[in-house]
């Protein structure tokens, strides 16, 4: 088994505070200099946010099979429960931002609990390419932009879908490497 | 640091429950997100839902200020600093610029804040619909549905009895163009300073076990009536000790004939002005 968290309580409260502060300022760019290494289809990035999301309390949806080195190494570390079905999940690991499917398929809460919903960690193949996103809403001074590259127009039309049941929604955190930035389900995205 | 407790006493389960009930506030600005509060070694109605917030986002490099109305010398104060000294090891400091993590009992201070700031408030009573409607079960109803209306009444009601909202404390904000927040007891002149403000404002109610939060740059919109606007307190003097004429003032009686005198709530703010530098 690869190593997880040099200190599960210095590096879980590290990036958390990045993910509290890039959850509060949408776009912004987070940086976690953990050293962990996780297995092959599990970015750096990604692993850190799972080790310090997940415990016995949580569902995960993955598009990996739990024999997969990556959910076993996952599972080892938070005793996180698995499960297959994408609407009963709190929270959702997509490895492969390119096959990224409709977030409406995720659990987007209701307007009585909108805080019963999905959060998605979703890997991307980098932060500086791709179309630019503008950004508005809350945690935004006016606006502010941001690249991820290999996130199709097509996701961002059906976010915007989901996202219209406000208070009802579904916030995601894209990673790449060892950086990520959060969406909120306030954030606007406008496809430059 | 003691090792006879974990990092900032709570245990790290407690604390990733903790953080992703955070987590999701910010994401729905004004929203009281449940949680599964812990007992703290402390009564409820002395922060113990403040403090389970700042365990939970506290790191070892951390500058910890703590108020308790506007004063970093009260026993509340005090207290939750030696806490947080004594489980966390962490510095502790009443400069308002200095601090990354400010734990307040209902005041937010003077000094401006900055972005990347966290401002964390003890919540006695979250609901703001709750003198109108007692039942939870209701009122989580009456956000789900947006059902405002009687929340105006109430206000209303103060300008038909007293000629005014007479409402000075926890008064009642909409955030984001959704949700009725009650800012907690801090005076209606802080407010403003919610509206847009770039630090994340983080709100802790421990009896009640509630989590809610405002984020940087979010509208926090006081409520009022066109031809009766939210007006903010003024006051005829100035502070007795710095001068101030822009800051909040209490009024303290000094002996038993009625003479009274007005000096600035937020203590740090006052010493700073005044040219004190005892802190």
């Amino acid at each position: 088994m690869q190593k997880g968290f040099d200190s599960e309580v210095f590096d879980s409260q590290a990036v958390f505070r990045n993910l509290l502060l890039a959850m509060a300022n949408p776009g912004t760019i987070a940086a976690t200099d953990i050293n962990i290494s996780c297995p092959e289809r599990l970015q750096p990035g990604a692993g850190a946010l799972l080790l310090t999301l997940l415990d016995f309390e949580t569902v995960l949806w993955a598009d990996l099979d739990p024999e997969t080195p990556e959910m076993q190494w996952v599972h080892f570390y938070t005793g996180t429960r698995l499960t297959h079905a994408k609407n009963r999940a709190g929270f959702a690991l997509l490895t492969d931002g390119e096959k990224l499917m409709d977030p409406g398929q995720f659990d987007p809460g209701t307007a009585a609990s909108p805080d019963r919903s999905t959060t998605l960690v979703i890997q991307t193949r980098g932060m500086d390419q791709g179309p630019q996103l503008r950004l508005t809403g809350p945690g935004i001074e006016k606006e502010t932009f941001i690249h991820l590259a290999g996130i199709t127009t097509a996701f961002w039309d059906n976010r915007a879908m989901v996202n219209q049941a406000y208070p009802a929604g579904i916030d995601m955190v894209f990673v790449h490497a060892g950086r990520f930035a959060a969406l909120p389900r306030t954030t606007k995205v406008t496809v430059c | 640091m003691p090792l006879s407790y974990n990092f900032a006493y709570l245990d790290e389960q407690s604390k990733k429950m903790i953080r992703r009930s955070i987590l999701k506030a910010i994401a729905i600005p004004g929203f009281q997100v449940p949680f599964g509060g812990r007992e703290m070694p402390l009564p409820y109605g002395w922060g113990t839902g403040g403090i389970q917030l700042t365990a939970a986002v506290i790191g070892p490099d951390d500058r910890l200020k703590v108020i308790d109305q506007g004063s970093d010398d009260t026993v509340n104060a005090i207290s939750i600093k030696a806490f947080f000294k004594k489980t966390a090891g962490i510095e502790t400091t009443e400069d308002t610029e200095r601090a990354t993590i400010i734990q307040t009992r209902h005041r937010i201070p003077e000094t401006p804040l900055q972005n990347g700031q966290i401002m964390v408030f003890q919540v006695p009573i979250p609901e703001p619909l709750q003198f109108i409607e007692p039942k939870k079960s209701q009122t989580v109803k009456m956000h789900g549905f947006e059902e405002y209306g009687s929340m105006h009444v109430k206000l209303y009601e103060d300008i038909a009895k007293f000629g005014r909202i007479a409402t000075a404390f926890d008064y009642p904000v909409q955030v984001h163009q959704r949700y009725i927040m009650s800012p907690s007891p801090i005076p209606k002149y802080d407010n403003p300073k919610l509206h847009r403000s770039p630090a994340v404002h983080l709100f802790g109610a421990g009896r009640e076990k509630r989590i809610y939060a405002v984020p940087p740059y979010t509208d926090v919109v006081s409520l009022d009536f066109e031809d009766y606007p939210f007006e903010l307190e003024k006051w005829d003097g100035a502070c007795a000790v710095c001068g101030s004429t822009d800051s909040f003032l209490d009024e303290i009686i000094t002996d038993d004939t009625g003479t009274r005198m007005f000096i600035c709530s937020d203590t740090e703010y006052c010493q700073k002005k005044s040219g004190n530098t005892f802190s």
